[in-house]
């Protein structure tokens, strides 16, 4: 045990070393990795990170770093959403950071004060299967009114759907977003763990239509599924949702994390994830021209969201809500 | 679904698998004994890639179709159970094949010397008490098994007990109230696994298959048995590897190519390997020393409980718990590394080893072995005495610290949550592939993760060649 352990040890030397600049990073390893791997090349800085899995669905790192506030080890949180950074920044686990990159990010996707701030995001869509039904909004409206036994959703207790479920707790108030809720679940709306199987129900022709993010329905796509999107409107405005960074307080490698989240805020990065297969939005002012034909769309879409900085209030309310209808 | 009423689907669906497939091991534990070698083999093979399979695997395979059976839940939950009973046969089998008989053939051959009205009586509580001695020790690992699975309810959108207690941590519940309502299925586990070991504990000293005459098996009986073996190999591995590696030729030279695979293997067969030997070990330790007749120490008896206690949990409990652990002090200078996942690796790990080896603690030396001793070795028969040393005496051993090595290396939860920044296992790097659909680079990674314990096993093997060279030290006695 204690010779595998020294090897185990040995090969995580390079990579843990007092130097390294510890990122936990929420996005997924498949896209973030080459990026990260960049970053070191440019710099020179070893980067040792530790991503969420999809086992632990983006809810671990935000926890973990809160428990870890008295003696923090990360030193930049790279989160795939922003009420997560923002719980962070309210728990006093951040450290605020106005660099080159800040400038370029538009207000309502940023902290004022610097203490996170957004880039390449995704939408919130209905997934449709185009054998099933045409993806147009009035077609989307129509079934939405009537039985929605081929509509899925993932749980909103996490992820996106969460972020969701808070924005129309924070617009239309308790009362009507359960009434609502409750009348989808008497309707017979089909709820599943994730927006991945939101996106695999449609594309496999289970269900006609449902809720999940940009990214997923890119990856239908790209497996030649027949699924088309439309973006979730709700009171006229859209639903993006941008990644945020933040420099953890206290963290032990100040420059560097300060220069990694300049990297990461850049104009370079942001085209290189919109040409991604997750095709992530750019939030700030890009060469449009090196844009990838769906994503210009999707940028038009995105300009026209909602500012999610306001819904902390409701985010917590909503959660403990669900708390309740679920913990039961 | 409310919590308990998930843990009632979740104790029905393990009290319907283990029934289910308990008379199956019993079927296949015949028709082992009356195979020959080189059926028994490919019996024991077919028996175990199933095991083996890693569920990530067997999971993602059938995710959209149990996904597509959402408007039949019922359906949807006979599939997953079905995968499971299939996959743990090689358990179940295991567990029969070392559990010592009730009597023994000498008492069994009084008993029917007795004369016949007193014989009946004697010959039929001999009979139910040795088919209970086989019987609930299978049972019971079995059902603990299905009761603690994870990993394939996730997957296939099956509500569980353990997936339940997985969402509340995503409502941000604290881990002592997921404790607290963790203590009752805790509860059922101890509960069976404390009959399992009664069987052991209050029994005979008798060895394991020393004494069982399995009578030969119908035709229709044999066609069945090896039609639900073929399929357990069929559906919980053939089908989904072939499923999700079409393309594994250039998805494992894509993968090979990436800078960081080389580490994640090593991370990955390291952490199982140390966590599997060193759950194989305590777990003899302990039973030598607290459980087993002979000496016994009280160190042993109190550290018992309390190591094997915790991995009842699960391992997304355990490795929760251990994170808020090490972050106090003077835990917390071990915070950042290896150590951790290490031991929430090896806490999921040790009741299982605690049950496989009194499984087959009765598997030692036996009549025959000691024959084999005394026979005289020269050139011309050494190699024939050593085998059948190993066979009898190292080789259910062997068998149980590779199972335990294999569950560690597939096993995912404790260095997702645990594992120092910058080390990734190949198991967290598949299944945030696997997220994103089929494709080159799951099927590559998918091959690889695979063939590397294969490669090992074929190593121990080559190994234990050696160790059947090295002349025993009993030769000297």
């Amino acid at each position: 045990m204690v010779c595998t352990l020294s090897l185990l040890m040995l090969s995580g030397c390079p990579q843990t070393s007092e130097d390294a600049l510890v990122v936990y990073c929420s996005h997924d390893a498949v896209y973030a990795q080459e990026l990260l791997d960049q970053f070191t090349e440019e710099t020179g800085i070893p980067v040792a990170v530790k991503f969420d899995t999809e086992a632990t669905k983006s809810l671990g790192l935000v926890n973990l770093l809160v428990s870890e506030k008295e003696n923090p080890r990360c030193d930049v949180f790279w989160n795939n959403e922003v009420l997560g950074t923002v719980k962070l920044q309210q728990e006093g686990v951040l450290s605020p950071y106005k660099g080159a990159g800040f400038e370029r990010i538009p207000e309502q996707f940023k902290d004022p004060e610097g203490y996170w701030t957004g880039f390449a995001a995704r939408l919130r869509v209905y997934i449709v299967n185009t054998d099933k039904m045409e993806a147009s909004p009035d077609e989307i409206t129509s079934r939405l009114e009537g039985d929605l036994s081929r509509m899925a959703i993932a749980k909103p207790i996490y992820g996106t759907t969460l972020t969701h479920y808070s924005l129309l707790w924070h617009l239309w108030g308790k009362e009507k977003l359960i009434a609502w809720h409750e009348d989808n679940l008497t309707r017979h709306v089909n709820i599943v763990n994730g927006n991945g199987q939101v996106k695999d129900l449609v594309a496999a022709g289970v269900c006609d239509l449902g809720w999940t993010d940009t990214d997923d329905y890119f990856s239908a796509l790209d497996a030649g599924s027949p699924v088309d999107v439309q973006p979730i409107r709700v009171e006229g405005h859209t639903i993006s949702i941008p990644n945020s960074v933040a420099i953890i307080r206290e963290s032990k490698h100040q420059e560097a994390a300060q220069r990694f989240v300049d990297f990461l805020l850049s104009e370079q990065t942001e085209l290189k994830l919109s040409q991604s297969a997750s095709r992530q939005i750019p939030l700030g002012t890009v060469d449009e021209s090196q844009l990838p034909e769906e994503t210009r769309q999707l940028r038009e879409w995105a300009r026209e969201s909602h500012d999610l900085r306001q819904i902390l209030d409701a985010h917590r309310e909503c959660l403990e809500w669900l708390s309740a209808e679920y913990l039961k | 679904m409310t919590y308990v009423e998930s843990l009632l689907w979740t104790l029905f669906g393990a009290l319907l698998v283990a029934t289910c497939d308990v008379p199956i091991c019993l079927g296949i534990e015949r028709l082992l004994a009356r195979s020959s070698r080189r059926n028994r083999q490919l019996l024991w093979c077919l028996l175990f890639i199933p095991l083996f399979t890693p569920t990530l695997l067997t999971g993602y395979a059938y995710a959209n179709f149990s996904l597509s059976l959402i408007r039949h839940p019922l359906l949807s939950r006979g599939l997953y159970l079905l995968l499971l009973g299939l996959k743990f046969l090689a358990v179940g089998t295991l567990t029969l094949v070392y559990t010592p008989p009730a009597a023994s053939p000498s008492s069994l051959h009084a008993a029917y010397l007795l004369p016949p009205q007193n014989a009946g009586g004697i010959l039929w509580s001999l009979r139910i008490r040795s088919f209970l001695r086989r019987v609930v020790p299978c049972f019971s690992i079995l059902f603990v098994l299905v009761f603690q699975e994870f990993e394939l309810s996730s997957i296939m959108v099956t509500d569980t007990w353990t997936v339940r207690l997985f969402d509340e941590q995503a409502l941000r519940v604290p881990v002592a109230e997921s404790l607290r309502r963790a203590v009752v299925p805790v509860l059922i586990q101890i509960g069976f696994l404390a009959l399992c070991y009664s069987q052991f504990r209050w029994g005979t000293r008798l060895r394991a298959n020393s004494t069982q005459l399995f009578k030969p098996l119908s035709l229709g009986s044999l066609a069945i048995l090896w039609f639900i073996v073929l399929m357990a190999a069929l559906l919980v591995t053939l089908f989904p590897f072939f499923f999700v590696s079409r393309s594994a030729g250039t998805g494992v030279l894509t993968v090979l190519s990436q800078k960081h695979t080389a580490s994640q293997l090593l991370v990955s067969v390291g952490y199982g390997l140390s966590t599997g030997l060193a759950a194989f070990l305590c777990a003899r330790w302990l039973i030598s020393n607290s459980l087993s007749g002979g000496k016994k120490s009280h160190l042993a008896r109190w550290l018992g409980p309390l190591l094997v206690i915790p991995g009842l949990f699960g391992s997304f409990l355990v490795s929760l718990v251990l994170q808020s652990l090490f972050q106090e002090p003077p835990l917390r200078m071990a915070y950042s590394t290896v150590f951790p996942a290490a031991i929430a690796l090896f806490l999921f790990l040790l009741p299982r080893a605690v049950v496989v080896l009194l499984a087959m603690q009765q598997a030692g030396p036996q009549e025959h072995l000691h024959l084999a001793r005394i026979l005289p070795i020269d050139h011309s028969t050494r190699g024939a005495v050593h085998e059948l040393q190993w066979r009898l005496l190292h080789q259910p051993a062997w068998l149980a610290a590779a199972i335990l090595c294999l569950w560690g290396y597939f096993e995912l939860t404790p260095l997702a949550l645990l594992a120092p920044p910058g080390i990734h296992s190949i198991m967290v790097q598949l299944y945030n592939q696997v997220h994103f659909g089929r494709g080159v680079i799951v099927s590559g990674l998918l091959l690889i993760s695979v063939l590397v314990p294969m490669a090992l096993l074929l190593l121990v093997l080559g190994g234990r060649r050696l160790l059947a060279a090295i002349p025993s030290r009993n030769e000297h006695h």
